[in-house]
């Protein structure tokens, strides 16, 4: 059988078969098409402006470098005329962290950008080993997508940088959507898919611009470019993790590639039908935000569906569905055309509001928070019980 | 049935000490197992008659079902059975006539012999005839729906009828084959099969449209349709209600209006949409089994043996492993995951529905044409997914612009 040939070039041989769409590529092709893909994403986005200070969220992990890999090509080809920084984030994990930080300082050099690494012992006064040695291995997962959150704004603060970018492809994406509708939560189900969040109610805004990027292109990407990143997982976050999301998504994509994208585009079709329109986005659902858990699947942890249910048993009992579902039978009134029965409508008893979330400051610390306290400080509160008081600085 | 922790523990309700059933983590015994599956139903179907009644005087309920031959829709045969006998007991009630309607699906036989008597649907529906007297019963083959005129066919790659003496069965076969993947064909048989029960209800003047799916299905489908690109539908297709039906007149894949559609549409090419819009039209659709789990549907069923031994054994969702990803769909991965979340989390899979049902219907003035839900006008211009570089893409020209997008991932793969 004769090699087969890119269906791009027609010339060189193909060597990579697109997981997004089973397009036989060469590499050379396959490399110019993720690039044109992502600054696609940028461009029509307008992600950026000339001569705006972007931070990187590094983590040494696959996502992260394949960012500022891509980000550095396509600011020289394409003269975006960005002053690109590497932020990165030190939990203090032994034998996890500082390897991959290693990476990251590698990476400075050889992208020749500047690196800014924060710890979460000069910023929250704990690192996360000692946050384990104090709570055990269950839960610690919760503190530190709570803290590393705060901590990339802090971090670019610190910068004087006013955007973050983090390495979030369309599979994270897809799998929070996922989540956010088997939670039942139409607040982050609006706002998960925004290609930026926080802004203008922040001072930082973040962006993905891998948003639409599968990850095992992220990962072929990394391989055909040898990339230098590092791949070893969280020695705090557990390892199995079946009838997941994240599990779903990826033999949702094993039957349609396409499945993905299609959830992504169904995610952001969906936010502006929520209550609040997509409107309003924050950053804070991404828990899973970058420079965190470097392999894919350890950004939830484990046992998130029975976290997920005994909250939902918190909320409602099951005889809530009868009148939740009927509560919002009439069609919208923008469309003039169309031809209304004489229906009767139900009694007023089932319109409760749907509540929606305001976002205020945090009382301690100033951050975002739509409680009187941010989740970072109350879940300090509980950690500094044991401590001599010690506050957020920054 | 019971989880060890109730075992033992009387029935919460009426204190019988025989309660082998676990109903929402509480003992019940038989009779109020059913009793709450069948006051769940019949409250979904007295939100339907208040919600769909155009008068004070009492009417006829005149609703057609489909049935699968699956255990909710049996299960909702069984119930609406009921009703209809406890309505034509009393004096004072109106009418309940209700229609069940099974698709025949078989595509393997020309179309002469699956409406004989004794194709193996017919045979399967003539046993539930006689189990369910107080019920109506008629087999419709899938082929029926090239007849009808609410799914636009001059956008799908449907032969026409005149072509090589073909018969609609064959055209239909040919059809399915021209798809991409197991996935496209599992949605567009789901969607054929839902036009034909619209369509049956809407020829002869019932009053709604009922179909069985439990919650889980209900989840499921959410979560289907969601990984099919068609988020943007999901509060219509699990909601209640009334749903909007258009109809393209003159171009049935038939073809009988062929040559009066063309000749009108050279005339009037511009005004397209606003003929469309004097053929749409409101009907209701209705889920009356939404507040019941597939376990309990299943339980349910395991009741009345004689009805359950009518439901054909189901080999394929057993909970065996996968063989191969290839010849599954996306329909059947989804079922597969909820299969496994209802048992441990069954407040996962309501709360799936609960929030597709709090999503907004947005109306629109365009209808795809294919899945007959609003299209949306914002979402390709904000959608910066794809770079439309791909050659296959452009090649329908406007007609794609006519179906939603997961209609044309699943017509284009």
């Amino acid at each position: 059988m004769p090699p087969i040939t890119c269906v791009r070039c027609q010339t060189n041989k193909a060597v990579v078969k697109r997981p997004k769409n089973h397009h036989k590529l060469c590499r050379e092709c396959f490399i110019t098409v993720f690039e044109d893909e992502v600054h696609h994403t940028i461009v029509s986005s307008k992600l950026f402006y000339p001569g705006e200070k972007v931070a990187i969220g590094a983590s040494g992990g696959k996502d992260s470098t394949v960012l500022a890999s891509v980000l550095k090509t396509l600011n020289e080809r394409h003269k975006y005329e960005l002053d690109l920084v590497l932020l990165s984030i030190d939990e203090g994990i032994k034998g996890y962290r500082d390897d991959s930080l290693e990476t990251v300082k590698r990476n400075a050099v050889q992208y020749d950008m500047p690196l800014k690494i924060v710890g979460y012992d000069e910023l929250y006064g704990w690192t996360m080993d000692q946050v384990v040695e104090t709570i055990g291995k269950k839960g610690n997962c919760t503190y530190c997508g709570v803290f590393r959150r705060q901590a990339l704004d802090r971090g670019a603060k610190m910068l004087g940088i006013k955007h973050v970018v983090t390495g979030h492809n369309a599979d994270d994406v897809a799998e929070t959507v996922l989540m956010n509708l088997l939670r039942g939560d139409l607040p982050r189900l609006s706002r998960s898919t925004s290609i930026v969040t926080g802004g203008s109610l922040n001072d930082v805004k973040r962006s993905k611009p891998l948003k639409y990027a599968y990850e095992k292109e992220i990962v072929l990407y990394a391989h055909h470019k040898k990339l230098d990143y590092f791949s070893t997982e969280c020695i705090y976050s557990p390892e199995a993790f079946r009838g997941t999301a994240r599990s779903l998504i990826k033999n949702l994509e094993k039957v349609r590639p396409s499945a993905i994208l299609d959830i992504v585009r169904s995610g952001e079709d969906m936010a502006r039908l929520t209550p609040d329109k997509g409107q309003g986005a924050c950053a804070c659902d991404e828990s899973e935000g970058m420079g965190g858990c470097g392999s894919a699947n350890a950004r939830t942890s484990g046992n998130e569906l029975a976290q997920m249910e005994s909250d939902i048993k918190k909320q409602h009992t099951h005889d809530d569905l009868e009148t939740e579902i009927t509560s919002d039978g009439t069609p919208k009134a923008s469309g003039d055309d169309v031809v209304k029965l004489p229906v009767r409508q139900r009694r007023s008893k089932d319109s409760g509001p749907i509540q929606l979330q305001t976002l205020g400051k945090c009382v301690k610390c100033g951050y975002m928070s739509s409680q009187s306290m941010c989740q970072a400080c109350t879940l300090l509160e509980s950690l500094n019980k044991n401590r001599p008081e010690i506050s957020i600085e920054g | 049935m019971a989880g060890p922790a109730l075992a033992g523990r009387p029935c919460l309700r009426c204190k019988n000490p025989d309660a082998p059933y676990e109903l929402r983590n509480v003992a019940a015994c038989q009779d109020c197992f059913i009793d709450y599956v069948d006051s769940k139903a019949v409250k979904r179907l007295t939100v339907l008659q208040r919600e769909t009644r155009t008068s004070s005087r009492p009417e006829p309920r005149r609703y057609v079902a489909g049935l699968s031959f699956g255990p909710s829709s049996t299960v909702l045969t069984q119930i609406l059975d009921k009703q209809a006998r406890y309505h034509a007991s009393r004096k004072g009630s109106s009418p309940f006539e209700p229609l069940v309607v099974h698709i025949d699906t078989d595509l393997s036989n020309s179309n002469s012999s699956s409406s004989s008597a004794d194709a193996p649907a017919q045979r399967l529906l003539a046993k539930y005839r006689e189990r369910f007297p107080n019920v109506s019963f008629e087999c419709v083959h899938l082929s029926k729906v090239l007849a009808l005129k609410t799914i636009d066919w001059t956008t799908l790659p449907v032969a026409a009828a005149t072509a090589a003496g073909e018969d609609d069965t064959e055209r239909l076969r040919h059809f399915f084959d021209s798809l991409p993947s197991v996935t496209s064909r599992a949605d567009c048989l789901r969607l054929f099969v839902r036009h034909l029960l619209l369509g049956v209800a809407m020829e002869r003047s019932y009053s709604a449209l009922l179909l069985g799916h439990s919650t889980t299905a209900l989840a499921s489908l959410t979560l289907s349709e969601v990984a099919n690109g068609r988020g943007f539908a999901v509060p219509w297709q699990i909601n209640d209600g009334l749903f909007t039906v258009c109809t393209y007149g003159g171009r049935s894949a038939d073809g009988d209006g062929a040559g009066a559609g063309a000749g009108a549409g050279a005339g009037a090419q511009d005004q397209d949409d606003d003929d469309d819009d004097d053929r749409k039209v409101q009907f209701p659709v209705y889920y009356p089994l939404r507040e019941i789990l597939k376990a309990e549907v299943v339980t349910y069923l395991g009741t009345t043996p004689s009805v359950r031994d009518l439901v054909p054994a189901d080999d394929a969702s057993s909970s065996s492993s996968v063989v191969s990803h290839k010849d599954q769909s996306i329909e059947e991965v989804m079922a597969r995951y909820f299969e496994g979340v209802e048992g441990p989390y069954s407040g996962i899979v309501t709360n799936v529905v609960r929030t597709a049902g709090k999503l907004d219907r947005l109306v629109s003035s365009r209808y795809c044409r294919l899945c007959g839900i609003t299209l949306d006008e914002e979402g390709d211009s904000t959608w910066a997914g794809e770079l439309g570089d791909d050659p296959a893409e452009g090649a329908g020209g406007s007609d794609v612009s006519k179906l939603c997008y997961g209609c044309k991932r699943s017509l284009g793969g």
